[in-house]
């Protein structure tokens, strides 16, 4: 226990004490903020974004500073939320319902004040949550074998698929089409050349940093630029508050602390259950909030709760969602995806074995959420009006550079120029996937998972041989695929189910 | 009968699982079972799905305004254009010298701003390249294919 404690403080103690660790996330709040205030960008663009700055950063320095970008993304959503009524993420749509009613009446100052605390509450509740799930998660950890982490990789992707788009032959199509891409490159027991068409660049696979750039960034400016116009499509003036306000209303989550508190432990647990993701905690914690209220009737008029519930569950869910991505390798969502792509290529591999020789970095990523969140409060108030300016950004100015930074960050992944090309087409690929609704995390999840599956199914046939679906915990998590599937069906039977068609 | 491009991107990935099986074919066994563990029931459902898009293509293509098609496509057209554009200039020029030069380009004909504002633009992106990456990270930028002859 006593080590225990060298390295919960000692990670705390790295932290407060580099000027080059506390630059970083300082740095990373008001680019996380930025993310997160342009409606259409969003963390996991942010995050592809700013792979190339991290390249030659040791693993601490790099990982520390895209979590505490991606921590306080949802901290700027809530600004076009609260002020326009559009969401500056997807998950900050459940803050509109309040909010906007809120600053139309003119309380934009207190709407954005209590988001700001929420947020902040929130994620540092994540954190404690993730800090306190530890000793739960690691013997739990260790007993997985082989063939629990297969069935695991197989339960992500289908439970992505359903949750991430309308169709889930589609969501699953993709998910496997992410796999196959993963196993691009020499095959691990045989050594032959898989897909590789005799390019040398290949060899080690198709970098996950290239396939993300392709499936979420290219695509993104590609529809920016048929767009056309500013971001957001907002026709109001930017907001005008008063700063004052916006503190006082900061502190509107402490005269709702059950409220408070219980929403971010629930939304801490949903983000640690794969595929759940933003939405679903923010939604979830809304209607709750509803329901628990003794006037339900003052929600959607401008109920200061009704900002307080979704805002906490949308920032503690980072916490949770770290406990899949860094202990299982499962992503916890499809930015969780990004990130783990990002540990990777900075060299922490996800996965049982940091439970066991980790921690240093476990820890220092749970302190890099918490002081992140708190810090926000600060930076955000500082930064608040000029990220009410940001939804006015013209797209078309946005598109070259961040087409660079793409072709960048492909580049610089293996130093390859051939990932420049490769780039091209995945990007081409991920915009009409994107345009004719088959959903792109399923992607990503799959390309992450496909190495551990393949690498998990190969051990587990070797040890228990075809019977390994019986065991005992691999029928819990069978079960768990199927009953996700029939949930699935149900749900598009109930709902009459329609085919996404964007034309 | 109306064929529209959704069952473009559906033809594409059964070409895709299809053509992984088909490679897959000339792996020794071990290399291959997770190939064609994924590649057929990945073919077997875009089959499906490209079933599904014959059956409901007619009403939702019906609804579209044909002007207002032609125009997405248009704008698409030129953005892939454009991304190709790019992906030429980096590789011919490398970042440090297409970069900017891209930004000046994109800027002043996409965008539709003043040379001025492009010309800023451009000069700010070279900034940023050069002393971010090159002088601050250190990073050894691809320097694209003609420069590498000269340089």
């Amino acid at each position: 226990m006593r080590l225990e404690l060298d390295i919960i403080f000692g990670s705390l103690l790295n932290i407060l004490t580099s000027w080059h660790l506390m630059g970083l996330i300082f740095l990373a709040i008001p680019i996380g903020l930025f993310f997160g205030a342009v409606p259409g960008l969003g963390g996991k663009l942010g995050i592809v974004l700013l792979i190339p700055f991290v390249f030659g950063m040791d693993p601490i320095a790099g990982s520390v500073f895209l979590l505490a970008m991606h921590a306080v993304v949802h901290t700027g959503g809530s600004i076009p939320a609260i002020l326009f009524g559009v969401p500056g993420t997807g998950p900050d749509a459940a803050t509109i319902v309040d909010g906007y009613p809120m600053a139309q009446r003119g309380e934009a100052a207190r709407a954005l004040g209590a988001s700001l605390g929420a947020s902040g509450i929130g994620g540092i509740i994540g954190a404690l949550f993730l800090a306190l799930m530890l000793p739960v998660i690691k013997p739990v950890v260790l007993a997985f074998s082989p063939a629990e982490f297969f069935l695991l990789a197989i339960f992500g992707i289908t439970f992505i698929a359903m949750l991430s788009g309308r169709s889930l032959i589609k969501g699953v199509a993709v998910g496997l089409l992410g796999i196959l891409v993963s196993l691009v490159g020499l095959d691990p027991h045989t050594g032959a050349q898989r897909f590789t068409f005799d390019q040398l660049f290949l060899w080690d696979g198709v970098s996950v940093i290239v396939a993300v750039l392709g499936i979420f960034a290219i695509p993104e400016m590609i529809s920016l630029g048929v767009k056309g116009g500013t971001i957001s499509e907002v026709k109001q003036k930017a907001g005008n508050y008063n700063i004052r306000e916006v503190i006082k209303g900061a502190l509107e989550p402490f005269a709702h602390p059950g409220l408070t508190i219980r929403t971010s432990i629930m939304g801490a647990i949903i983000g640690a259950i794969p595929g759940l993701g933003g939405d679903a905690a923010s939604w979830i914690c809304y209607g709750h909030a509803v329901q628990s209220a003794k006037d339900p009737e003052n929600f959607g008029r401008g109920d200061v709760r009704g900002i307080i519930a979704p805002e906490t569950a949308n920032n503690s869910k980072e916490g949770g969602s770290l406990i899949p991505t860094l202990f299982f390798g499962v992503p916890g969502s499809s930015g969780m995806a990004i990130m783990l792509g990002a540990f990777v290529m900075l060299g922490i591999q996800p996965g049982p074995q940091m439970a066991l020789t980790g921690m240093n970095i476990v820890w220092s990523l749970i302190w890099a959420l918490a002081l992140a969140n708190f810090l926000s409060i600060f930076v955000f108030i500082a930064l608040a009006p000029a990220f009410s300016l940001l939804s006015y950004v013209r797209g078309a100015l946005l598109i070259p550079f961040v087409l660079l930074l793409a072709f960048l960050g492909a580049f610089l992944a293996e130093n390859a120029w051939e990932n420049i090309i490769l780039l091209t087409v995945m990007g081409i690929l991920g915009y009409f996937l994107k345009k004719f609704g088959w959903p792109r995390p399923p992607f990503v999840i799959g390309l992450v998972l496909g190495g551990i599956a393949e690498g998990s199914i190969f051990k587990a046939l070797a040890i228990w041989g075809p019977t390994f679906f019986l065991r005992p915990m691999s029928l819990v998590l069978i079960a768990m695929i199927v009953l996700t599937v029939l949930f699935y069906i149900l749900r598009a039977r109930k709902n009459k189910h329609e085919v996404d068609y964007d034309l | 009968m109306i064929f529209d491009t959704r069952k473009l991107i559906s033809l594409v990935m059964i070409a895709l699982f299809a053509g992984a099986i088909y490679f897959s074919q000339g792996l020794p066994s071990s290399a291959a079972f997770m190939p064609m563990l994924v590649s057929v029931p990945g073919l077997i459902l875009c089959l499906f799905q490209f079933a599904l898009d014959f059956k409901n293509t007619p009403e939702a293509a019906a609804k579209t305004v044909p002007e207002a098609k032609d125009a997405t496509q248009k704008s698409e057209f030129t953005m892939i254009v454009w991304l190709i554009v790019f992906s030429a200039t980096i590789l011919l020029f490398g970042f440090l010298v297409g970069g900017p030069i891209l930004v000046i380009i994109f800027v002043r004909f996409a965008s539709g701003d003043s040379w001025r504002n492009a010309a800023f633009a451009g000069l700010g992106t070279y900034a940023v390249l050069f002393s971010i990456f090159t002088w601050l990270l250190e990073l050894q930028l691809y320097q694209g294919y003609i420069l590498e002859k000269f340089l």
